[in-house]
């Protein structure tokens, strides 16, 4: 709910986003008072939303307005496995020392 | 708990416990349970939910159907991706990736690698240098593979750049295998032999890549056998053998359907990939070749033990798979599989059944080649076995006639009876008239179920399925008019190997009542059921002079696939692992195979232990793939450079 509020912005009205997604034929209906907004996918495509519930709905499904920011996930994946690697040197060298002074 | 329990159940658990992976999903408290009203949730719920949690409430769901997406993000591993609806059941599609699932398999499996004891020798220390290549070794594989890796990786790129965390990614991942498996192998590399019989069951191919933990931990030993003397000229050879392939010019194809051959063959022939498929086999075979050489007293009882056991795994682990569907995939995943394991008891096409092997012809090899070793052992070394061994033999029994392989089976009855009349029977020409006797069978059999066809028709089968494949007016074929056919000025189709038979089929020049060489192997291939497969492999084998001399470079089919107009549907190999040598080391390699084979089992022709297996091999490989199969391929070699071991004891 919390990325669908930035994105989307606040919720006004009474929606539920459980009916469009138990309904394959909802037919969403444009909001004058909302400003369009083009969300995209992670594969390329660029959608127009007309309304909070339309916004709601693809946001929902992993679409995103791309001013959140990605996380590059092998990026943090490296950072983990240097550490880890970082981890296991230190643990052996102490584990060396103390071997050392017994 | 015993240690070696303990590492066994943590391996369960590396295995188990991602499937429970809660990180990065959105909050959510309860989930429904899967049918139609719910699918929605599910679906745009994709990686929020863990799959051990969908399990948990859908258990007793009979109508799921488990896959994988191989390439996932790596914070979705272990959740459920997407749930795709059918007719019948709900397909629910298990989020992995490639890198998190190197990282789990290695760490299950060097695990297992650890139980196996240590030796007290001690090894050449691997240096860092030494590792340091590896993990290059490994990059150039990563990078010369381009189109398998994209289609396994959502954000694969070869950029050389600093900010190329996909790289780092997996130069750190390969760093760490390459570490642990130096750390694990090094002082086990006395015993490790003794237990690749498992490789059958462990197949050790990691998810979502082209890469074989048995390969790299090869590689890693066949690099301190590299600069041994008594193989430099080998090595040597071996290595001038792929400068020629390297430097010749070739087709290049980006993709190539390995399907099944996943971890031992190429996806695709560009110049960094050639370079690390030869080199994988250069180092496997020396890295064999080390591991038997560090044994001092080689024991058989043990090695016949694996043999027994992994024989009667793979067939229970098999049987296991197909009633449960989960065990099924995961099994894909615990054990390396190439390919799911088969997901019924009933036979492929009514006649075969594969259980968790790749390759339903390779593991009936295998299973008689068990029963054979076993047969020799107890008949030429006395060894006696425990009684479980016996519940062993039965399930050995049971998955090589269910694995329907008729030339096992009669190759494995022949051998034995050729044992027993030269160990039992001691005058010599009692002996000669049973061999004269048998062979007469042998003959009148094969004329009974050759009796049929003419002559001509057998002579002219095989050209007769290559033009076939090819699409050659049936009319002509029909009318055998090979002159029109193979003088045609269309006749580009043809593959210069067929042209070759083509040659044969009309020359004017050929003595009468003389067959020729094309004519016995098409009534061989008649014979054998290889009319057909062998038909396309002409057809489709279409080198120059430098290919057939030299080959197209190790475990490299693709320039055989690519390099004619044929189209087959799906993974079309040679279907002779003899013919697959032809193509991967042309003319020069296979004579030089052939040479250095017979000469060794000349040499040691009084160590029947071995020799029996090998020959059993040899005649199988004349009409299986299974030498394309990385376990087969180490079976072969290891007995291969088992048969001049001086010291072997019981």
């Amino acid at each position: 709910m919390e990325i669908i509020e930035k994105i989307c912005g606040e919720k006004k009205g009474n929606f539920n986003l459980s009916d469009v997604g138990n309904n394959p034929n909802f037919i969403f209906e444009n909001d004058p008072n909302f400003p369009t907004l083009t969300l995209f996918f992670e594969d390329g495509k660029v959608i127009n939303v007309n309304s909070w519930i339309e916004c709601a709905n693809y946001v929902n499904g992993g679409w995103t307005n791309n001013l959140l920011p990605k996380t590059d996930y092998e990026q943090v994946f490296s950072i983990l496995l240097i550490s880890f690697a970082i981890s296991i040197y230190i643990f052996k060298k102490i584990k060396k020392y103390v071997n050392e002074q017994k | 708990m015993n240690k070696n329990n303990l590492k066994i159940l943590l391996a369960l658990l590396i295995v188990v416990l991602p499937m429970f992976n809660p990180l990065f999903s959105n909050n959510i408290d309860s989930i429904p349970k899967l049918n139609d009203q719910n699918l929605k949730f599910y679906q745009i719920n994709s990686c929020n939910i863990s799959f051990g949690k969908f399990l948990l409430v859908n258990y007793e769901n009979d109508s799921l159907e488990y896959q994988f997406q191989h390439k996932s993000d790596i914070p979705c591993f272990g959740k459920v991706f997407y749930v795709e609806p059918t007719e019948e059941k709900y397909i629910v599609l298990i989020s992995l990736n490639p890198m998190v699932s190197i990282l789990l398999q290695a760490a299950v499996w060097l695990l297992l690698i650890s139980i196996i004891k240590r030796n007290k020798n001690a090894y050449k220390k691997t240096t860092f240098v030494e590792m340091f290549f590896l993990v290059i070794l490994l990059m150039t594989h990563l990078l010369g593979e381009k189109e398998f890796y994209l289609m396994n990786n959502e954000n694969y790129t070869t950029a050389l750049q600093i900010d190329n965390y996909f790289l780092i990614s997996y130069f750190l991942i390969f760093s760490f295998l390459v570490y642990y498996i130096v750390e694990i192998c090094s002082s086990r590399l006395g015993n490790l032999l003794y237990y690749f019989p498992f490789i059958f069951l462990f197949q050790g191919t990691f998810i979502g890549t082209n890469l074989n933990i048995f390969t790299i931990i090869l590689f890693f030993i066949g690099f301190k056998n590299i600069k041994n003397k008594n193989h430099i000229f080998y090595n040597t050879s071996f290595l001038l053998l792929l400068l020629v392939t390297l430097t010749k010019d070739y087709s290049f194809y980006s993709y190539f359907d390995i399907d099944k051959l996943r971890g031992f063959s190429m996806s695709s022939n560009s110049f960094m990939a050639m370079i690390f498929w030869s080199l994988t086999i250069l180092f496997i075979v020396n890295g064999l070749n080390y591991l038997i050489s560090e044994i001092e007293n080689f024991n058989y009882q043990k090695l016949i033990s694996n043999f027994l056991l992994s024989g009667f795994l793979l067939v229970i682990v098999g049987i296991l798979s197909t009633f449960n569907e989960l065990l099924n995939k995961f099994s894909l995943l615990f054990f390396g599989l190439n390919k799911s394991s088969s997901e019924s008891l009933l036979s492929v096409a009514g006649n075969s059944w594969r259980g968790v092997s790749p390759s339903a012809e390779m593991i009936g090899e295998f299973y008689a080649l068990i029963l054979l070793i076993t047969f020799l052992l107890y008949k030429t070394k006395s060894i006696s076995y425990k009684k479980i061994s016996y519940l062993y033999i039965v399930f050995v029994v049971y998955g090589l006639f269910r694995s329907n392989n008729a030339t096992a089976i009669i190759s494995l009855s022949v051998l034995i009876f050729l044992f027993l009349v030269n160990s039992n029977i001691k005058t010599k020409t009692f002996r000669r008239i049973i061999y004269l006797s048998f062979i007469c069978v042998a003959l009148i059999t094969s004329y009974f179920i050759l009796r049929q066809n003419s002559y001509s028709n057998m002579s002219h089968v095989l050209s007769i399925e290559a033009l076939n494949a090819i699409g050659v007016d049936e009319k002509l074929i029909f009318e055998e008019d090979f002159i029109t056919i193979f003088n045609n000025e269309n006749s580009e189709n043809i593959s210069t190997s067929l042209n070759i038979i083509g040659k044969f089929l009309i020359n004017d020049n050929k003595i009468e009542s003389v067959p020729n060489i094309f004519s016995i192997l098409s009534v061989l291939a008649l014979l054998i059921n290889r009319s057909e497969k062998w038909g396309i492999f002409f057809a489709k084998y279409d080198p120059n002079l430098l290919d057939f001399t030299f080959g197209y470079g190790g475990l490299n089919l693709i320039n055989y696939e690519f390099d004619n107009s044929i189209n087959t549907p799906g993974l079309v190999l040679p279907h002779s692992s003899i013919l697959s040598l032809l193509v991967f080391f042309g003319l020069t390699g296979l004579v030089i195979f052939i040479f250095i084979t017979t000469n060794k089992l000349y040499k040691n022709k009084n160590n029947t232990l071995i020799n029996f297996p090998i020959v059993f091999l040899l005649i199988n490989f004349i009409k299986s793939d299974s030498l394309l199969y990385l376990p087969m391929f180490i079976l072969f070699i290891t007995l291969f450079n088992l048969l001049d071991k001086k010291t072997i004891t019981k």
